[in-house]
């Protein structure tokens, strides 16, 4: 079984709104960002305490760069490994991306080409990785401006064949699959008919903004419309076992949070985690 | 994707980032290729296109300059909004709506740091006449010995230094302030 059936509706755990989301009723599991665990193992108080009430504790890898052509760092997948364990966790989660190269800091996730060379680093990377995880790793792919001029193969068969050499699951960001299909003027629903849908673990939904033209997933402002939609579209192919809002930075009033929980509840048919009433 | 990284810089030590190009060939192949190695050039192009992102190099050929440009500029002001929560006095005293501009003036074409070591490079680039924010800069520099090449190391044994009418004390790791306020 899924390592998150039955899991429903989660949330991105900050410290920033841990209070939030210590009351939520119905919370059966978050997302915690891998890297903010302390290196000695114990989890901060607050997620120690949403452990105890049996919630669900996924982390989130951001730094690891897996898409890099330079092996992952060993200390990095050791901490990735050390996080996991800390919290129990079902679980874990990083990107189709990269990082850093030439010991440069992006400072963000950067886009890959989707070529049988980047194929190839992303699951030699995974491998080195997975080899040091006790648990399942799900692979998210990421929303990007722009695409590289290198590309060979279409996004469906690049997701599909890392997939399958890496035998990872599918963390699908379906705010990012909106985002990429705005900037580069494409169907979004296309790209859901082409991925192996069957092996998603979990999907994110994240707010964003058009700025000068370009969509820009940025996780700070309200979830838009047109993303509850397509996460509608999406369970009508096929209803993901869990789903995750995630939300980084200019935390509205807990009232806009909880209508966004809501709303993801009713574009899934999972139940409130809110305490509001089914509907 | 997440927004990333927002949360809790400490711990991460950017000091141990460093891995030459090419280093690949730690022993694991698949199918044949040598991984990690760059073989057709993808760490070469990998390593062009964050430092032209981040480091101010020459955009690579064949690339949409624009969209490009727009995530360069995305970059920097995320990066701002990280500094801006590392260092919230020195962001502040920028004067307000003012933070992400003035930092990102001076962060174009430096390769990132990580929030702290940005923060305090630019702290030292411009010192703070705003006393809120030359307090946050002198209690760093109580509790870090930062050298301003590599991660800052927290300072070993106590220490009393006098800054803006203020005792500032470190004792055991922490500062501790005696004076007005």
């Amino acid at each position: 079984m899924t390592p998150l059936a039955g899991r429903g509706i989660g949330i991105g755990w900050r410290p920033e709104i841990s209070g939030f989301v210590a009351e939520l009723p119905g919370l059966r599991f978050v997302e915690v960002v891998a890297e903010s665990l302390p290196h000695s193992g114990e989890p901060p108080e607050a997620l120690a305490k949403l452990l105890a009430a049996g919630v669900a504790v996924v982390p989130h890898g951001v730094k690891l760069s897996l898409g890099g052509a330079e092996p992952v760092d060993p200390h990095r997948v050791e901490h990735l490994a050390a996080a996991a364990r800390a919290v129990g966790a079902p679980l874990v989660s990083e990107h189709i991306a990269y990082v850093r190269a030439g010991g440069v800091e992006a400072g963000h996730l950067l886009p890959l080409p989707r070529s049988r060379e980047a194929v190839d680093a992303v699951v030699a990377n995974v491998a080195r990785t997975t080899a040091e995880l006790g648990v399942p790793l799900a692979l998210e792919p990421i929303a990007a401006l722009f695409d590289w001029p290198d590309d060979e193969l279409t996004e469906a068969a690049f997701l599909t064949e890392i997939l399958e050499r890496t035998d990872a699951l599918l963390l699908l960001d379906i705010a990012n699959v909106y985002a990429n299909a705005l900037n580069r003027g494409e169907d979004p629903v296309d790209l859901l008919t082409r991925l192996p849908l069957e092996r998603m673990a979990y999907v994110h939904v994240a707010g964003g903004r058009l700025h000068e033209g370009r969509y820009h997933d940025t996780h700070t402002d309200p979830v838009p419309g047109e993303v509850l939609e397509l996460l509608g579209e999406l369970c009508a192919r096929q209803r993901p076992p869990a789903v995750l809002l995630e939300r980084d930075g200019h935390y509205p009033p807990a009232a806009a949070l909880r209508a966004e929980l809501d709303a993801l509840s009713a574009a899934t048919g999972y139940p409130a985690i809110t305490g509001a009433p089914a509907r | 994707m997440t927004g990333g990284a927002t949360v809790g810089r400490a711990g991460d030590e950017p000091a141990r980032q460093r891995v030459p190009v090419g280093a690949g060939g730690d022993g694991i192949a698949l199918r044949g290729h040598p991984v990690g190695a760059g073989g057709g050039g993808l760490a070469r192009r990998q390593e062009e296109l964050v430092r032209a992102l981040v480091a101010g190099a020459a955009m690579p050929a064949g690339f949409d300059a624009a969209a490009v440009g727009a995530t360069r500029d995305a970059l920097l002001r995320k990066r701002a909004e990280e500094v801006a929560r590392t260092w919230p006095r020195l962001a502040a005293a920028a004067g307000p709506g003012q933070w992400a501009r003035t930092f990102s003036a001076w962060a174009a074409g430096r390769a990132p740091q990580g929030s702290l070591r940005d923060g305090w490079d630019f702290a030292r680039a411009h010192p703070p006449r705003d006393a809120a924010a030359a307090r946050e800069l002198a209690l760093r520099e109580l509790l870090w010995a930062y050298d301003g090449e590599t991660a800052p190391r927290p300072r070993r044994g106590p220490a009393a230094r006098l800054h803006g009418g203020e005792l500032h004390l470190r004792w055991r790791g922490r500062a501790h302030t005696l004076g007005r306020r």
